[in-house]
């Protein structure tokens, strides 16, 4: 599904200028990642594609449709949202109830909804773990409850503010195969991260936000290779940093297997 | 050694209340004043459980079935008042919002807390509130609401109402799985200022490079038991960091993925740091006439 950010500012009661004429193109079925420092107004955007906040001016178009007088409800069934803090959005006795909750209230059907779950529990690795009451699991894996409940809902956007936060490297492992099974779903994917490893391996394009704007769009190799023009303080990712000192011709690997593999070539 | 260790721990079992199996299992570890130690494991190893231990939450305040001696200073830390912790220990929890006392209006009102419900003098407790807001960079925002503030600086302020306390032994639960990478160079750097002014610091950390980079020991936990520990430049490539579910550096990674394609024999240590893999891939591209 195709995201139309059009011009929108955000403004929150406060009077706080969260968004400032932000325009971005997501095409369908892309990895876009958001990044900027905290405070810059990436999760108020995703807020705004999900529908939590109604833009100041400007609007948002999924497939070409204004969601500005689209119902929550009915915009829950197009964008899916998985919240930095699970503990946001978990408040059921188990991790199946808590993973049902979704699909059931999109008014799936008995068989779908089973097997949507079951998926979803499959894929975030919490198959053994349907009756265990949430708060009887670790913090990351309150976090992959809050996936699991996202992805069962089969939305075709799903976004993920900071989903590998506090993540080791077994989880971290997990959550790629997670955005290559959502790619080969064809859904669009947005992913607001501080992870620039995980940043420039998984994502299409990137949106570099500062102060409600966005700053910078582009290929992630090409804006983290430039990466003091663009983030001035920033640390590059580990293997642009280390295609950048021992690759030729100014070649920069995304991923180690792209290293290694433009290293014997 | 002629120092006498700040911290010692002796075959320490700890197994929570209620839980199955033991949380932490036949830990021994002395800690040096003024030493930096990473703690490094897979989530649910036991990285957030021992730095509860260091910083003297168990057996007291976590109820569990302990066995085994630890020590601050010599003294059991079971038996330290809890009026007392505080001038020895601090501690910096992994979520901000477990660390904040939700009592405070504004920021500052926040880090004076601690200090107020020790009974710093007035005097002395202003000058320590300043400095610990300039430590964080959060001086700016001291009249704001912690509730108004986004994740980052959260934990920017959970980190400087521990400061404020200025304990000499100071331990961070992951302090930095939240913030932006500005955020986590500033807090990161704000600790290595603490470890330079003489603080004995310990860290858990799930960032492998800075670990490897500014650590001068790392310990890595495997289910409950010290698993491997010692210069993390030397040991964080060992096979068994990887399949412990610790994992390797991106460089580390890259060289195994190197010597496996190319078939070549694999040398005594893989690369963990950047300055070791760049030298690592000069030295196989000279051998191979690349």
């Amino acid at each position: 599904m195709e995201i139309n950010i059009n011009h929108i500012s955000f403004q929150y009661p406060n009077g706080y200028p969260a968004l400032r004429d932000v325009h971005l193109n997501i095409p369908s079925e892309q990895h876009i990642a958001l990044i900027g420092h905290n405070g810059c107004g990436k999760t108020t955007l995703a807020r705004c594609i999900k529908g939590l906040l109604h833009p100041t001016n400007g609007e948002i178009l999924l497939d070409g449709k204004s969601i500005r007088n689209e119902k929550i409800s009915s915009l829950a069934h197009k964008v899916g949202f998985v919240f930095q803090h699970p503990d946001d959005q978990i408040f059921h006795q188990t991790v199946y109830q808590e993973v049902a909750f979704g699909p059931k209230n999109l008014g799936m059907s008995g068989e779908v909804q089973v097997e949507k779950i079951k998926e979803a529990l499959a894929l975030t690795g919490l198959e053994n773990e349907k009756t265990t009451h949430p708060y009887d699991l670790s913090l990351s894996a309150r976090k992959r409850i809050a996936i699991a409940s996202t992805l069962a809902m089969d939305t075709d956007i799903i976004i993920f503010d900071e989903p590998t936060a506090g993540m080791d490297h077994k989880e971290l492992t997990l959550m790629k195969v997670i955005f290559q099974e959502l790619r080969n779903k064809k859904k669009t994917i947005i992913t607001i991260s501080h992870d620039m490893d995980l940043v420039l391996e998984q994502s299409d394009q990137l949106a570099i936000m500062a102060a409600g704007q966005i700053v910078k769009v582009g290929d992630p190799v090409i804006l983290f290779r430039d990466m003091e023009e663009n983030f001035s303080e920033m640390v590059a990712p580990q293997m642009v940093r280390l295609s950048q000192r021992v690759l030729k011709n100014n070649k920069t690997a995304k991923t180690v297997d792209q290293f290694v593999d433009f290293l014997i070539q | 050694m002629s120092t006498p260790p700040i911290i010692q721990l002796d075959e320490v079992h700890f197994t929570y209340s209620g839980g199955s199996h033991s949380a932490l299992s036949a830990i021994t570890l002395s800690i040096q004043p003024g030493e930096i130690i990473g703690i490094i494991g897979a989530n649910g190893a036991g990285k957030s459980t021992l730095c509860y231990l260091l910083a003297g939450l168990i057996p007291s305040f976590f109820n569990g079935n302990f066995s085994g001696t630890a020590t601050i200073n010599d003294k059991e830390i079971a038996n330290i008042d809890a009026n007392k912790l505080p001038y020895l220990v601090g501690l910096v929890l992994q979520n901000s919002r477990l660390q904040l006392s939700h009592m405070c209006n504004t920021v500052y009102e926040e880090v004076a807390f601690g200090l107020e419900n020790l009974g710093v003098p007035r005097e002395i407790m202003l000058k320590k509130i300043d400095q610990a807001l300039k430590m964080t960079g959060i001086s700016h925002m001291a009249e704001r609401s912690p509730y108004t503030l986004s994740g980052g600086e959260q934990q920017r302020l959970a980190i400087a109402s521990i400061l404020a306390m200025d304990s000499p032994v100071l331990i961070f639960d992951e302090p930095t799985s939240l913030l932006d990478p500005v955020g986590r160079r500033e807090v990161l750097s704000v600790i290595m200022n603490l470890s330079k002014s003489g603080h004995t610091i310990i860290i858990a950390e799930n960032h492998l490079e800075w670990i490897a980079e500014y650590t001068d020991r790392v310990v890595a936990l495997e289910a409950g038991k010290i698993l491997v520990q010692g210069d993390p430049k030397e040991i964080m490539s060992l096979p068994e960091i990887q399949s412990s579910g610790i994992g390797w550096t991106r460089f580390t990674q890259a060289s195994a993925l190197y010597l496996e394609k190319t078939k070549s024999g694999s040398p005594n240590r893989l690369p963990i740091t950047l300055e070791q893999a760049i030298h690592f891939f000069q030295t196989e591209q000279g051998n191979h006439g690349n």
